[in-house]
């Protein structure tokens, strides 16, 4: 049983470099947790100061409670997944999952039995006796699980663990590796700057953008409720319009973009304040503009591609501002350039976020 | 219940293993080890040069007047140290010159030609650096200074080159030109050969594009190597003292100096020529990045013509003539020379001139002595080499891993001060520290060749383990600490391993380096002697075919580490 605590943690490498800045959150026992954001966001620094390799400039870090600089390396329970691996190139296989438990001083018999089990946990029995050198990149990837099952990890750390497989390949491994870490009952922390990978493998997903926690929640929290406009960018394609509240009365506001009005949904908004309405694209709907429509805002087609199983379809706004809309290749309706269109927008799917200060631009900076 | 006996003792082991090196990489424990690093270093390698300046400053009086106001010789002294520093300097620069002409072209040839032999003449070209100077010394002489090599084939009874400033220029570009070589030989094949592509496509005559084009990217590096060449010549002293005759350059003025027991002018002179080579080093270190070399204007036509086919191939096979006649066949001609003299002198047909009758039969049995040298140098170059590892790599480590920039900038320029300064100013400075002018812990002889070989080996060593350290991906500690290592076992169970064969390499070069080094050891050796000294004893007293054999035995020595660090660096 651990829970991972951080505190206020701030990390300053040097004099200036602030790699991560006051981050808190909670991590519970079980939890496949990703770690999401642009690089350079503090993603590696953060996983470094759980495995206690860096140590925090200000604040604290628990684990169960248990403030961790007063935890020795080898209690920790923490496993470590590299990018790249890092297999000791001089070791086989076998003696690279054996690695832990024998720098722990455990028993030789001990050791085999772990080194065993982990083996045929990842189906690897067979490769005992490979070098690294002789291993596929899946395979070297089973071969870091292996070594930290042995080193009876409870904590999986990985450190953009999928980046150096083929597309394909990763999109199995993302399964095997959620399947694999609820069947040890580990509790795993997954770097990466993937957005679609954290969203399919997570329970939870913490958004970091310049060394800053921006959001934490669940998938489904971070695509149908962000709670800012970093997240809703970040997190799967968004457009953003900008407009003035005329009326935030009842169950949904009215508000006014260039010379139209739409609904959008009511949270934190209120009257006369300027805000940007944050709308996924799968979540616009093109219609013929003379069509009965409800909640629309007009604008002129530019292009309409064909993707496979979308289209995109550009469109310029009355306001001058451009949308694309990500609609199923399938529907019927087919568009022009030029043709007069009606983006429809459903009030439910739409969030609305106060206008930041310095622009859209500056505020989605990474 | 054997069986875990047994397993019971092997855990004993490795658990008290891991505590005692848990127990090392605690803070305060690695402190200790950085300050040991650092006083090894300055004690041995910095410590002599500084300890020598401030003596000289202390006794100034002393010094002024054994210098420039000698009751008997007046100011001989400063005028001999004038003259030799002269014939140095003026030596040093014309064998550069000849080095840069030489270097060039051949390092070209081999970074960018394809040709059969060409493994064979890339380790040629290294054998001058490997071969100790005494015996390469020893070795021209007899080609271009006696009756025995260039004169036999043109039918002459004297030597063609006499003992002098030319035989020194000629036997000095032969191990001084590999440093051009070397140093950018790697950087031409490197380069981006689109560019010069590109270069080719615009109309640049091929000269062109190289002058322009590709030797500015290497300027560094062959500055770095020019520097390298112009003070290995001004410093070197086994072949000098063999092929100088009356003509002494600065180190060996130091050598005789120091047989005479001339303490002061000799502290005098070895201070002067380590001046020169640091402001040497430090100016490379302050301008290397803002040097231009005055290559900017272009001569079309004439380029153009020295660009033609044709003169391109009279140029590469005229370097590669030049080679051969000036540099290799010189430097091996001593082992033709043993064969000529086996038994007996090829003149005359006598049998006590031989080398048999010499080494082997002669009341005075010359090899005895040698084979004590010999055991002598191996004893000296085998613990060089392993203090020199254990010393060498915490120093190697520390650099590497500093975060402190100015530390490793610093620690980076003071390493390479023993590789500069002339190694008999050097075995001097260590002399004055350690004997009983200083410290007074040892005195002349086994101790103190070990002590003054392991200052000048320790660059050679340091540098490669740096970029032995660099090159190790820092991911591997980082899991080794993560599964529970401390940093003693990481460094055993990780670092090492991939340190392996660079290891292997360093020990490879400093045993060769030890093996070849006269000058240092001339001053430092007391009663003991290594081959080269022993060589260039036999020298002194006229008995050749004995030098001979000598020179060939350091020859054969040399080939065979060569070759050996050959297979170490192919293996990695
Ligand atoms: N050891 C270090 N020394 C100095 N700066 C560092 C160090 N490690 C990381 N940084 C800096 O901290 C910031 C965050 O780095 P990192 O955590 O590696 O980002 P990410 O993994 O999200 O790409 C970057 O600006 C990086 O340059
Ligand atoms: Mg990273």
């Amino acid at each position: 049983m651990t829970e991972i605590q951080f505190k206020h943690v701030t990390k300053i490498f040097g004099r200036k470099v602030e790699a991560v800045k006051d981050l808190s959150f909670i991590i519970e026992d079980g939890e496949y947790v990703s770690l999401i954001g642009p690089s350079g966001c503090g993603k590696t620094t953060t996983l470094r100061l759980l495995a206690g390799t860096v140590l925090p400039t200000r604040g604290k870090i628990f684990f169960d409670n248990r403030e961790v600089e007063n935890l020795p390396i080898q209690e920790r329970n923490l496993g470590f997944v590299f990018q790249h691996f890092a297999i000791f190139p001089h070791m086989n296989v076998w003696e690279n999952i054996a690695y832990g438990p024998t720098v722990k001083g455990k028993k030789k018999s001990e050791i085999e039995e772990l080194v065993e089990h982990s083996l045929s946990s990842v189906q690897m029995k067979e490769r005992a006796e490979s070098f690294p050198s002789e291993l596929s990149a899946p395979e070297l990837q089973k071969v870091a699980l292996a070594r930290v099952i042995a080193a009876e990890a409870k904590i999986l750390l990985l450190d953009e663990p999928l980046g150096a497989l083929d597309q394909k390949i990763r999109e199995e491994f993302q399964f095997f590796l959620r399947d694999f870490v609820k069947k040890q009952g580990l509790t795993a922390i997954h770097v990466t700057h993937d957005q679609a990978e954290a969203l399919s493998i997570s329970d939870k997903v913490i958004v970091l953008n310049k060394g800053q926690l921006v959001q934490m929640g669940t998938p489904d929290d971070l695509i149908f409720s962000p709670t800012n406009l970093f997240t809703s960018f970040f997190v799967g394609e968004s457009d953003f319009i900008e407009g003035y509240v005329l009326d935030d009365s009842s169950r949904f506001s009215k508000v006014r973009v260039g010379l139209e009005s739409i609904n959008v949904q009511n949270a934190g908004i209120h009257k006369g304040e300027h805000v940007v309405i944050a709308i996924r694209r799968e979540f616009f709907d093109v219609r013929k503009a003379d069509q009965n429509n409800e909640n629309f805002l007009t604008g002129k087609v530019i292009s309409d591609q064909f993707l496979g199983l979308f289209r995109r379809v550009k469109v310029l706004l009355k306001n001058q501002q451009i949308i694309e809309a990500k609609i199923h290749a399938k529907s019927p309706l087919k568009f022009e350039e030029n043709e007069t269109v009606h983006v429809i927008i459903d009030p439910a799917r739409t969030r609305c976020f106060e206008f930041p200060k310095e622009g859209i631009k500056k505020s989605l900076e990474m | 219940m054997f069986k875990t006996d047994k397993e019971n003792i092997e855990l004993f082991f490795r658990k008290t293993r891991l505590k005692i090196e848990t127990f090392l990489s605690r803070n305060s424990v690695l402190l200790i080890g950085k300050i040991i690093t650092i006083s090894i270093f300055i004690l041995i390698i910095i410590g002599p040069i500084f300890y020598l300046l401030l003596q000289i400053f202390l006794h100034w009086g002393e010094i002024y007047s054994k210098v420039f106001n000698d009751p008997i010789l007046g100011n001989e002294a400063f005028l001999m140290m004038l003259r030799s520093i002269g014939l140095s300097l003026k030596v040093a620069g014309i064998v550069t010159f000849f080095d840069l002409i030489v270097g060039i072209p051949i390092a070209w040839v081999l970074a960018r030609y394809n040709f059969k032999g060409k493994k064979i003449l890339d380790t040629l070209v290294d054998m001058p650096m490997a071969v100790p100077t005494s015996a390469l010394g020893f070795s021209i002489y007899l080609f271009w200074g006696t009756n025995n090599g260039i004169s036999r084939l043109l039918n002459s009874n004297v030597g063609l080159v006499s003992q002098g400033t030319l035989l020194i220029i000629l036997t000095h570009i032969a191990f001084t030109f590999p440093y051009v070589t070397r140093s950018i030989k790697g950087i031409i094949a490197d380069l981006d050969i689109n560019i010069e592509k590109a270069a080719k496509t615009l109309g640049a005559p091929p000269f062109t594009i190289a002058r322009m084009i590709s030797l500015p990217m290497v300027k560094e590096s062959l500055l770095a190597g020019t520097v390298l060449a112009f003070t290995r010549s001004l410093g070197e002293t086994g072949a000098t003292l063999i092929v100088s005759g009356v003509y002494q350059t600065a180190p060996v003025v130091i050598v005789s100096w120091m047989k005479g027991l001339k303490i002061p002018t000799t502290a005098f002179l070895s201070l002067i020529l380590i001046i020169i080579s640091l402001l040497l080093l430090t100016a490379v270190r302050l301008f290397a990045r803002k040097v231009g070399l005055p290559w900017n204007k272009v001569f079309p036509r004439f380029e153009r013509k020295i660009s033609s086919k044709k003169v391109a191939r009279t140029r590469d096979s005229l370097s590669i003539t030049l080679f051969f006649i000036f540099v290799f066949i010189p430097a091996l001609f001593v082992v033709i020379y043993l064969f000529q003299w086996w038994n007996k002198s090829p003149f005359s047909g006598d049998h006590e001139a031989g080398m048999i009758y010499q080494v082997f039969q002669a009341p005075d049995k010359k090899i005895d002595s040698i084979v004590h040298a010999f055991v002598t140098s191996v004893e000296v170059a085998l613990i060089v080499t392993i203090v020199n590892l254990v010393i060498a790599t915490p120093m190697a480590l520390l650099i590497s891993k500093t975060k402190n920039d100015k530390l490793k900038g610093l620690l980076d320029t003071l390493i390479d001060i023993p590789l500069i300064i002339p190694s008999s100013a050097l075995g001097f400075s260590i002399f004055f520290l350690w004997g009983s002018n200083g410290l007074h812990l040892l005195s002349p002889g086994f101790m103190m060749i070990i002590v003054s070989h392991i200052s000048f080996t320790y660059a050679y060593c340091v540098r490669p383990l740096v970029g032995a350290f660099d090159a190790i991906p820092t991911m591997y500690d980082e899991a080794a600490f993560a599964f529970g290592s401390s940093r003693l076992t990481a460094f055993r169970t990780v670092t090492m391993p991939f340190l392996k064969s660079g290891l292997i390499a360093v020990s490879i070069m400093t045993f060769t380096r030890s093996m070849s080094e006269t000058g240092a050891t001339i001053i430092v050796q007391g009663v003991e002697r290594t081959i080269p000294v022993l060589l260039v004893d036999f020298f002194e007293a006229s008995t050749f075919p004995a030098a001979a054999f000598a020179a060939s035995l350091l020859i054969l020595i040399s080939f065979l580490s060569l070759l050996l660090l050959r297979y170490v660096s192919k293996e990695r």
